[in-house]
């Protein structure tokens, strides 16, 4: 399924980190993906399951992202995008959940790349997907994505969320991660990318050992908050990536379960963070 | 509505020895040990051949093989094969669950005899494959062709072999039972003094119970272990002393729960036989007690809000209101030492002001518990704690102590994995 969308895109993004001349413009390209999507029981299933969710009919909004993302990838890794696709950070996650994608049904993709932004460590673009099941809006998402220590000239300036000091909170949940969890999110999402199941690729790109999917532990949290809300806004912010294997803490650090709440993955031995989740009410 | 009828009695029980784990019953199966706990039952009682209304059962580490434990354990004993069985799961409060069953189905009229049991092996536990390699073998059962068997087995790499051995950490925290139990420790700031104390009372408890024979008739010898091996009578304030502590260590508080006021990982296996007094009289069996009144609580432990193990502490005071008793109109109180700091936590929340009016609705404390009513005949962290053999080893343990002491009535408390409490009023028969 989607897994075998993004292998080609991985090579292609692998051989743009080459240095093949000049790109002629700063600006990003004006393209969208448009691509329909239908929800199938089984691949959910996989997905819901490695998350920790509870299958039932109405599909965790992490995988409505995973059906956006290989196309947010194909985006990324256009030609005349002036950053390299590969090497890119996944930094912030902002999910609007409109109403509920059921299985069964087909979900509209329109994914469009927004930016180039500046950002204190390099330059972010932002992949913005619209999601729509019959024309009734259900998802619109925006992923942030950084390119490390990379100028442009021309790029757009934005306000950055201040990083909020953080108190690591007693662990009211461990998550026992071992190497598997790489592939195993990697199978029901289609996210092959090599620094998550391959401890060589991961070094390739500046990381000791292979790291969890940041979207895998975005998820999982969101599993553990199991919002009851009819719509939400789910907010996640990437901090130091999870190197496996590892056994990470997890708490709500504000509010309650099924509500409105705040939560983090963290570090037990130095409380850093990794992933902090919010689900909050919309336009609030 | 009209009150149920009381027609129901507890008329004995057995239990194998319980045995810590991956020693003795090492390779005995749960079907076993369960077979022999209620043979033995059936042999004191001369039940061979016998149709008993229904038993009930359960383990905890259960293998999916076992799906019918209860029933193939029934095949195998001596009780006539046309006795139905059922199998039932409430973590550490299964044993006791299959009592209140059994015992609303006798008062319903629906039985007139029946055996609760239970049994744990921690020893021979089932062991499952991981979930990739699961997913893929099922995939390939799935798969119709040889190239596509051959894909989806390239999928298998060396990791997903290794197997998973059960634990006991709760499945939404993962965190271990003793981790759990360490954070409310902490919070009701239980000292180490005070759990060894209890650990020592039990020990010494149980000893002098097995010295004066009261185990005789409760309990059958299996495979050459005829008392609990957990038991140390010699037990020390000083030897308990010398333990590190197991669990808490990474909290900010002391560490104070130790591998002696902690139970240990035990094998066993129990039953409670339970009629209608008129099946009872018919049989001329002497009736011992009777369970009036059982009432089960949950706590939401999984964002830490309450511990996991306090929901005893909020089903006695409903037990109670409902009964309108109070701790004075009880002789003994039967509370599971899943851990020396779980029953302190428990008494400890009873004696708080604060926790009875804002957590369990009652207008002042509930009171103190006297510590000579505390367990008298020992608990589970002497005898050890085969999950689902304790509520059975507690019941049959009680009623005897209420039948041959006159003493009126016993509060039982059991706490279970998930947040989860049962307790139960008996009362002598």
């Amino acid at each position: 399924m989607m897994a075998d969308s993004m292998l080609p895109i991985y090579a292609r993004a692998l051989l743009k980190t080459l240095p093949v001349g000049p790109r002629t413009s700063p600006d990003l390209p004006d393209r969208s993906i448009d691509r329909s999507v239908p929800l199938e029981p089984v691949a959910y299933a996989g997905f819901a399951h490695v998350v920790g969710q509870t299958l039932d009919d109405i599909v965790h909004p992490g995988y409505l992202h995973i059906l956006g993302f290989p196309l947010s990838m194909q985006l990324l890794a256009d030609p005349e995008v002036p950053l390299p696709m590969m090497g890119m950070v996944h930094i912030h996650n902002r999910v609007d959940m409109l109403g509920p994608a059921r299985l069964g049904e087909v979900v509209d993709f329109h994914l469009e790349l927004a930016g180039p932004f500046e950002h204190t460590k390099g330059t972010t673009v932002e992949i913005r997907v619209e999601a729509r099941v019959e024309g009734r809006p259900v998802m619109n998402e925006v992923s942030t994505y950084l390119a490390k220590g990379r100028k442009l000239p021309g790029a757009e300036a934005k306000a950055q969320t201040p990083h909020a000091e953080f108190a690591a909170p007693r662990p009211s949940a461990l998550w026992r991660l071992d190497p598997i969890i790489g592939q195993r999110y990697a199978r029901v999402s289609g996210d092959y990318n090599p620094i998550h199941h391959n401890g060589l690729a991961a070094k390739g790109f500046g990381f000791p050992r292979q790291i969890a999917h940041g979207m895998y532990s975005a998820s999982r949290a969101l599993s553990a908050m199991d919002p009851r809300l009819e719509t939400y806004r789910w907010d996640v912010s990437f901090a130091k990536p999870i190197l496996l294997p590892a056994t990470v803490g997890y708490a709500l650090t504000e509010g309650r379960r099924h509500e409105a709440a705040r939560s983090a993955v963290f570090d037990l031995r130095t409380g850093k963070p990794h992933v902090l989740s919010q689900v909050a009410h919309l336009g609030e | 509505m009209s009150t149920p009828q009381q027609r129901a009695v507890i008329l004995g029980g057995n239990r194998i020895p319980f045995a810590r784990s991956n020693k003795q019953y090492a390779k005995a199966t749960n079907l076993d040990m369960l077979t022999s706990a209620i043979d033995g039952l059936v042999a004191r009682f001369g039940l061979a051949g016998e149709n008993i209304g229904e038993v009930a059962g359960g383990a905890v580490l259960k293998h999916s093989k076992d799906f019918n434990l209860t029933r193939e354990a029934v095949l195998g004993s001596a009780l006539a094969p046309t006795t139905p069985a059922f199998d039932l799961g409430q973590a550490c409060a299964t044993g006791l669950e299959a009592v209140v069953s059994l015992n609303n189905k006798i008062n319903a009229g629906q039985i007139e005899s029946g055996i609760a049991s239970g049994v744990d092996s921690a020893s021979d536990a089932p062991i499952v494959i991981n979930d990739s390699m699961r997913e893929i073998l099922l995939e390939l059962t799935r798969a119709k062709t040889v190239v596509a068997r051959a894909k989806i087995a390239a999928q298998i790499r060396p990791a997903y072999l290794a197997p998973q051995a059960p634990s006991t950490g709760e499945p939404r925290t993962g965190l271990s039972m003793g981790e759990h139990q360490a954070i409310t420790t902490a919070e009701w700031n239980i000292s180490r003094q005070a759990q060894d104390e209890l650990a020592l009372a039990s020990h010494r408890n149980l000893a002098a119970a097995w010295d004066s024979g009261f185990f005789d008739d409760l309990t059958t010898a299996y495979l050459g272990v005829s008392r609990d091996t957990n038991l140390r009578a010699d037990s020390t304030m000083e030897s308990l002393a010398k333990l590190s502590p197991v669990f808490g260590r990474k909290l900010e508080t002391e560490a104070t729960m130790t591998a002696g006021n902690s139970t240990p990982l035990t094998d066993g296996a129990s039953s409670v036989l339970l009629g209608s007094e008129d099946w009872a009289a018919e049989h001329g069996y002497t009736p011992l007690a009777r369970l009036v009144d059982a009432e089960a609580a949950a706590v939401d432990f999984v964002d830490g809000a309450e511990g996991l193990l306090m929901a005893p502490a909020y089903a006695v005071p409903r037990l109670l209101a409902r009964n309108g008793l109070t701790f004075a109109d009880f002789d003994v109180f039967e509370i599971h030492e899943a851990f020396a700091s779980t029953v302190l936590s428990h008494m400890a929340a009873w004696e708080s002001e604060e926790f009875c009016r804002e957590k369990a609705g009652l207008d002042h404390a509930l009171g103190t518990i006297d510590r000579d009513k505390l367990n008298p005949l020992g608990s589970s962290l002497a005898a050890g704690h085969p999950f689902a053999a304790t509520g059975g080893r507690i019941i049959a343990t009680t009623a005897k102590h209420l039948k041959t002491t006159g003493k009126k009535r016993s509060l039982v408390s059991i706490c279970a994995a998930g947040g989860q409490g049962l307790t139960a009023i008996v009362e002598a028969a």
